[in-house]
């Protein structure tokens, strides 16, 4: 029965990708219940793909990529990208087994984060977190690898500005 | 300025943004609830890494079918092409579809269940679907003959897993979903009326009390002597605290009793610590059955008032004696019929536990329900809602 081989592809590919997907979505809107909506409509838009027989050569690049859309679509629709909205997280993740100090700690880095630019943003968290390399980076975002790279080298500098400033506050 | 090194350990930190379990759970519901919707039509191309997967269970519980009319069914639901799946939801043994929805849907959905506690609850909803199919069948007039024997089937199955999960699990709520199988097990004797070839024999696990030492056995077969220890102590220590607040409020003959089972307990309790590992387990389950059964008969008698963050039980309430409660609940039961209501899970992830409460269908819908159930007083929730059954009320 295609259907069941399917649906058992589908329920390992979210095993693997479900949190990978959410934090992606997290650092591009920074609310929870709209990160957790967009990681569901990622993914049954996947499943529309699995059942369409497309070809899955790279599954992580298509998920990031349906997110990637997803999230430019959210910013389309939000006419005035007011800063104080963004920044106004709705209640944080509460993971059960991370301590107080961890959540604190990603919480200053996400605050950070989301005071940059979004191709930044999205380069920084897939080298850095999900340590994918440049060419892979590219696939998802469709560029050029050397582009990816040099994005890369830009945006880590401008982290390191940030950061350096905080410090010296 | 921070080098490179320190900068990946800052945004690292990035990773250990995740769903919560409850999140997760509720969208694995929801997604393979909408693959089912959405299914792919039978001409549908695999992708070549799909073919590669180990466990082809589909196929191979297809071919080791012992259902005469299986191979009808393939070709059936390839005529049909999608649809079927869904269709074969409501089946019940007997039906032409109720292998598609044994053999192939269920074990679909086993697949996103991930650690042994979620295993566990899910079969405990799959037993529940069993009795489910069993009402439906009896009031046909269909219990019986070939059709039995298939429910029956796949109910041992059904048991079987919960059984391996729970041992494999390690928290204090199995009790209660063993507790729930062990219920949902003696309603289904009983309406096959006792029949030694489909009844399930509750004493399997080779202890000579009834459903009390099948559930403890399922649910503690895990836990060290020490966990055991501590889990008496809690509930000897709350219930004895309740008896302060039961002695006016409760018959002399009942307060008669708790007063003896406490002692009783009290006793093993104090034996127990010198015992050997062996001898020790066994002391604890009978503390178990002693208390449980107290704790049965006061929820017929009060209402449970809990701590909205804790879990804990802290008093009862004589003056609300719960709805469903039958005075002449006897002793010797362990099991607390329904009646544990005003139960308060003050963060959202409210597991859905079976609540195996015989008069409701309390089969899948349980996810509406639990959600209506958070109220900070504790106060009784509506007589309709299945609470979450603890028999054990420290946590």
């Amino acid at each position: 029965m295609k259907q069941g081989e399917l649906q058992e592809i589908f329920a390992a590919t979210f095993t693997q990708y479900s949190d990978a997907i959410f934090r992606f979505c997290m650092v591009k809107v920074s609310q929870v219940e709209l990160a957790e909506d967009m990681t569901q409509e990622v993914f049954m838009r996947y499943w529309q793909s699995l059942r369409a027989g497309k070809d899955m050569i790279n599954t992580r690049a298509l998920l990031y990529t349906i997110a990637n859309n997803l999230a430019k679509d959210w910013y389309k629709k939000k006419k005035a990208v007011n800063l104080d909205d963004r920044l106004a997280v709705g209640q944080v993740p509460v993971d059960a087994a991370a301590s107080p100090e961890t959540t604190a700690a990603y919480q200053e880095v996400l605050d950070v984060m989301v005071e940059m630019d979004a191709h930044d943003q999205e380069v920084l968290l897939l080298k850095y977190v999900e340590g994918l390399t440049p060419q892979l980076i590219a696939d998802i975002i469709g560029e050029t690898a050397n582009t990816v790279s040099v994005r890369i080298n830009r945006a880590t500098k401008r982290l390191q500005a940030r950061l350096h400033i905080d410090y010296e506050k | 300025m921070k080098n490179d090194h320190q900068l990946t350990e800052y945004l690292n930190q990035l990773a250990a943004i995740k769903l919560t379990d409850s999140a997760r759970a509720r969208m694995q519901e929801e997604l393979m609830d909408y693959t089912i919707l959405h299914d792919a039509p039978e001409n549908v191309r695999v992708p070549a890494s799909g073919r590669s997967i180990e466990r082809t269970f589909i196929w191979m519980s297809l071919s080791l079918s012992k259902f005469t009319f299986m191979p009808y069914i393939l070709i059936f639901t390839i005529l049909l092409g999608g649809g079927t799946s869904l269709a074969a939801q409501g089946a019940v043994p007997g039906d032409l579809l109720y292998p598609v929805k044994t053999e192939i849907n269920e074990p679909v959905r086993s697949a996103f269940t991930f650690g042994a506690d979620a295993e566990a609850s899910y079969q405990a909803k799959l037993i529940t679907e069993r009795l489910r199919e069993a009402d439906e069948l009896e009031v046909a007039g269909a219990l019986s003959g070939a059709v039995a024997t298939t429910l029956a089937t796949n109910l041992r199955d059904n048991v079987a897993k919960a059984s391996a999960a729970l041992a494999d699990s390690t928290r204090v709520e199995t009790r209660a979903l063993a507790d729930s199988i062990v219920r949902d097990l003696e309603r289904f004797n009983l309406m096959v009326k006792n029949d030694t070839l489909l009844a399930f024999d509750l004493n399997t696990f080779g202890s000579t009390q009834a459903a009390g030492s099948f559930a403890s056995s399922l649910a503690t077969s895990q836990l060290s002597a020490a966990e055991l220890r501590t889990m008496a102590e809690a509930r000897l220590v709350t219930l004895t605290e309740l008896m302060t607040e039961a002695e006016g409020n409760v018959s002399a003959e009942d307060y008669a009793q708790f007063t003896a089972n406490l002692d009783r307990a009290a006793t093993l309790y104090t034996e127990a610590e010198t015992k050997a590992e062996a001898a020790a387990r066994a002391s604890y389950d009978e503390i178990s059955e002693l208390l449980g059964s107290v704790e049965a008969r006061l929820s017929t008698l009060g209402t449970f008032e809990f701590d909205a963050d804790t879990g804990e039980v802290t008093g009862i309430d004589f003056s609300r004696v719960p709805a469903a409660s039958r005075s002449s609940e006897t002793w010797g039961s362990v099991g607390v019929e329904g009646a544990m209501r005003g139960s308060v899970q003050s963060d959202e992830s409210t597991t859905s536990e079976p609540a195996a409460h015989p008069a409701s269908d309390s089969s899948i819908e349980i996810e509406a329900d639990t959600n209506s159930n958070v109220d900070a007083d504790g106060a009784e929730v509506d007589a309709n809602a299945s609470g979450a059954a603890r028999s054990g009320l420290s946590l």
